[in-house]
């Protein structure tokens, strides 16, 4: 039935490449921040294992995975909060393992900002800045509120702002020292979903002005798939792969990935056993003869599309969504219909 | 801020209202008690109550207004720069000396890991039960030898038995504070570039201020008000002029205006704090993860523990162990009864005086906390009034009340034969001015700390105003109730001044007894008692902390 009408996938197409946002700037990024091998115990148990994997010069990547998985431990252990088992951290060419977070150059975002209460604005943004002298230090603290767009709250304190005022003024206090790396961990997981896209524009702008390289830690799917330059899936303590958002979402690794970043149906591959197909929702379509063994079992609508999820004769259950607007006419629960693959490309094929 | 003890160490957060400092989130607490109550006769009740406990520090200040100057001429030629100097450099050396002991033992005992750790964490808190007139004389004799006779009288030995008495204070508000903050503010610090050590002076000591200063604050008032302590060491503090001119003179307007001066002192010490915090926050939103606690080994170990153990054992161990010979050689030479006698009638009246105090408080307490609306103007006028007796030293109070309860007296409204001075009644008067704000201050933030949500959940399941108030956040609030009636009983049962002052004929508490036998240096006749008021004070404090940590389990 509906899996015939999916054609073959030709392996060679993975080998297309995009160019990353700032390969246009430089032919050979630089490796700015370079993990290898981290390996961190909690309670006996690993709770990072064995993650590598590079950051460049001026490049975002993010890292997505349910609670629990580990991402801020991994970022704990870059930023050498806490201690780990193995592997090493290089940044700028140095390995940097052995030194205390202090000396490490890395600039770090909390999600709930942890400014310090007691201090004003511009005495948060200058806590880093004990290098420079009175008249540096203030010309710094005004070019980086300038740079979160947030001039003239210099003389407040953390509590007199809002709360993305407080993450922007967090940001400007982590890029005040002119780190090699900024980690941020869930910034904007907790604020108000109205601001959180303002708030996220400028802070991924100000780390674009000052071309620093960032990883940034995060549960929700689209911030991840959004922000990326590269997508980074962890899960168990794992990486389990990183790439580029589109390549992460379009060609998972295993159904792990694909369910993380979106909704994704498993259709058995016809001609492996070891091999499923992915089928995002809008990859698949129900026949227009209204009939067949399949049935509606639930339907949801997502303004742009039904989503209707469908039993299917040999006892799998779909995603499919249909197009909305007006002239739609929506199947309803307990409909006879036929599912069909209507994708426009091969639909991508990973271990079962 | 932390504010009253029971906060202190108490080890629930604080709600997310008051963490993130938003002012609409805290007014819109639908909280049953301290809302209700609009009705003529509760609020004439609460009003009386609020007035009768401050007029006796109200009638001391109004002495002021018409000071009479031969008195001042002669204190001033006489007494009062040196009663000025002394109470001045105590109170300084104190205060350092208690917020450096307090605020390194706090650290101590949460940053690090070591063996006994736990255990010390308690202990450490076990000198509240020991009065500083009772370390002293241990001290007292033993330095006599050593350092001889005279200079073991010094303001230096004063300060230092007050400063090992009275740190717990600050060391139970740092331990809460130290306890609160996020370990991710000393993260981001260092990622800044502090070494642990410094994001420790430039993070975690500035935000722990306000608590700092707040049992700083109560070290302070502690000071101001001992007269125990200072009487061994011959140190004459305003306080102890206080009482020498009340005894020695009667001159009731002369201890007033001197009363003044004290209470003068104390409203400085509180601007001061006030002054010095400004807009600054010190609480932070966001998670409170707590701070992460580093382990340490080998000799670092075993050095933090010794330093917990001698700390301990200065403090309460050896005196105990004293005060034990003592008690023992006292039993063998039957010393006990000679000077005041027996035990078992000195301990009943002490527990008499000190568990009617504290119900009185506690009822008071519970009354103005359910009938107060602090958001009102005149709520937190009256609660302001109702407190007022706690910022003024004990001999203070005792005199207020005395000149309060004589002018009763004199009105001969009163049934005929009955004298409120020197009555049971207007010695229990004294304490509750004097305490009420001790239970009404932990009642207040116990019951602030019940989550809104939890409340509208009950009233919305049907639950009344009183039901609410009975069923719902009485029993959540009711450890920190329960631990703030233990706190009024444990200073009710060291209190000293009032009880010298005010004590009808014939009630002769614990204290008086050290008292007197000190007074002339009979150390093995007051080892008796003093033992008798530290086995209490123990198994108060016992009860203090184990309320507390009970508490917090069923409030998280």
């Amino acid at each position: 039935m509906s899996g015939a009408t999916a054609t073959r996938f030709p392996e060679a197409t993975t080998t297309v490449t995009v160019p990353h946002s700032m390969d246009a700037k430089l032919d050979q990024p630089q490796v700015a921040l370079s993990v290898n091998g981290v390996t961190r115990h909690i309670g006996g148990r690993d709770v990072v294992d064995e993650v590598s994997f590079d950051v460049a010069d001026g490049e975002l990547v993010v890292i997505v995975g349910p609670s629990g998985c580990g991402k801020s431990t991994l970022l704990r252990a870059i930023a050498g909060l806490d201690p780990m088992v193995a592997g090493h951290i290089v940044l700028d060419g140095r390995d940097i393992t052995a030194l205390p977070p202090e000396k490490r150059r890395i600039g770090l975002v909390f999600q709930d900002h942890a400014l310090f209460p007691h201090r004003r604005v511009d005495q948060n943004i200058a806590f880093g800045l004990t290098h420079l002298d009175r008249g540096a230090r203030g010309r710094r603290v005004d070019e980086l509120l300038e740079l979160v767009r947030l001039p003239g709250v210099a003389k407040r304190y953390p509590h007199e702002l809002s709360g993305g005022e407080q993450q922007r003024i967090a940001l400007a206090r982590a890029l005040a020292p002119d780190p090699a790396v900024v980690l941020l961990d869930e910034p904007f997981a907790s604020l108000d979903p109205s601001l959180r896209d303002d708030v996220r524009t400028d802070v991924i702008e100000a780390l674009r002005l000052r071309n620093a390289a960032a990883v940034l830690v995060t549960h929700d799917r689209e911030e991840a798939l959004a922000l990326g330059d590269r997508v980074a899936v962890m899960s168990a303590g794992k990486m389990l792969q990183i790439d580029r958002p589109d390549e992460v979402y379009e060609r998972p690794s295993d159904r792990f990935v694909a369910t993380l970043l979106g909704d994704a149906s498993f259709l058995p591959d016809p001609d492996s056993p070891e091999l499923t197909m992915m089928a995002r929702p809008h990859d698949l379509t129900i026949a227009a003869d209204g009939d067949g063994d399949d049935h509606v079992t639930a339907r949801r609508y997502l303004g742009a599309a039904w989503r209707y999820t469908v039993q299917r004769s040999d006892g799998s259950v779909v995603d499919v969504d249909l197009p909305g607007g007006p002239s739609a006419t929506p199947l309803a629960v307990g409909d006879a219909c036929t599912v069909v693959v209507d994708a426009g490309h091969p639909l991508h094929r990973l271990p079962a | 801020m932390t504010n009253t003890i029971t906060d202190a160490v108490d080890l629930t957060p604080p709600d997310s209202a008051e963490a993130d400092g938003s002012g609409a989130a805290r007014a819109s607490t639908v909280s049953v008690i301290g809302q209700r109550t609009r009705s003529w006769t509760a609020t004439a009740v609460i009003s009386a109550v609020a007035i009768a406990v401050s007029v006796p520090v109200l009638v001391i200040v109004w002495s002021i207004v018409q000071p009479s100057t031969e008195v001042w001429q002669e204190l001033w030629a006489t007494r009062l720069p040196g009663m000025i100097q002394d109470t001045a450099t105590l109170l300084v050396t104190v205060l350092v000396g208690t917020l450096v002991l307090g605020t390194s033992l706090a650290w101590l005992v949460t940053a690090y890991q070591f063996p006994g750790r736990r255990i010390l964490g308690w202990l450490l808190v076990t000198p509240l039960a020991i009065p500083g007139y009772v370390l002293g004389f241990v001290w007292l004799d033993t330095l006599q030898e050593p350092l001889g006779a005279r200079s073991v009288r010094s303001i230096w030995l004063c300060a230092l038995v007050l400063t090992i008495t009275l740190y717990p204070y600050v060391y139970l508000f740092a331990r809460a504070a130290f306890r609160e903050q996020s370990q991710r503010s000393i993260d981001v610090a260092r990622s800044l570039g502090c070494s642990r050590t410094r994001a420790f002076w430039r993070v975690v000591l500035p935000m722990a201020r306000p608590s700092l200063a707040g049992g700083a604050a109560l070290v302070g008032m502690e000071v101001l008000t001992d007269v125990g302590t200072v009487r061994l060491f011959n140190v004459s503090t305003i306080a102890d002029g206080v009482l020498r001119v009340w005894f020695g003179t009667g001159n009731r307007n002369a201890a007033a205006e001197l009363s003044v001066l004290l209470i003068g002192i104390a409203i400085v010490l509180i601007a001061m704090e006030r002054l010095a915090r400004g807009r600054a926050r010190f609480t932070q939103s966001g998670s409170r993860a707590g701070l992460h606690v580093e382990r340490l080994r080998g000799t670092r170990a075993a050095a933090a523990s010794m330093i917990g153990w001698s700390m301990f054992t200065l403090a309460v161990a050896l005196p105990v162990y004293r005060l034990i010979t003592w008690a023992l050689e006292a039993r063998r030479t039957d010393q006990t009864a000679t000077v005041a006698g027996d035990l078992g009638f000195h301990l009943m009246s002490s527990l008499r005086v000190a568990a009617v105090a504290t119900l009185v408080c506690l009822a008071l307490g519970l009354l103005l906390v359910a009938g107060l609306n602090r958001r009102r103007v005149g709520g937190s006028l009256l609660a302001r009034l109702a407190t007022l007796g706690y910022t003024v030293p004990g001999p203070v109070v005792a005199i207020g009340v005395l000149v309060t309860l004589a002018a009763l007296d004199r009105t001969g409204w009163l049934p005929d034969g009955w004298l409120l001075v020197g009555s049971f009644v207007g010695l229990i008067y004294a304490l509750v001015v004097r305490f009420l704000a001790v239970a009404y201050q932990g009642i207040e933030s116990s019951v602030g700390k019940v989550s809104p949500s939890v409340v509208a959940s009950a009233r919305t399941l049907g639950a009344g105003r009183f039901r609410v108030a009975t069923r719902v956040e009485l029993p959540l609030a009711g450890a920190g109730i329960i631990a703030a009636s233990v706190l009024v009983a444990i200073d009710t049962l060291k209190e000293l001044p009032i009880t010298l002052i005010l004590r009808p004929f014939g009630t002769e508490t614990l204290p008086i007894w050290v008292w007197q036998a000190t007074s002339e240096s009979l150390w093995v006749q007051a080892a008796v008692p003093s033992l008798a008021i530290v086995a209490v004070g123990m198994v108060l404090v016992a009860a203090l902390l184990w309320t507390l940590e009970h508490g917090a389990e069923t409030v998280s």
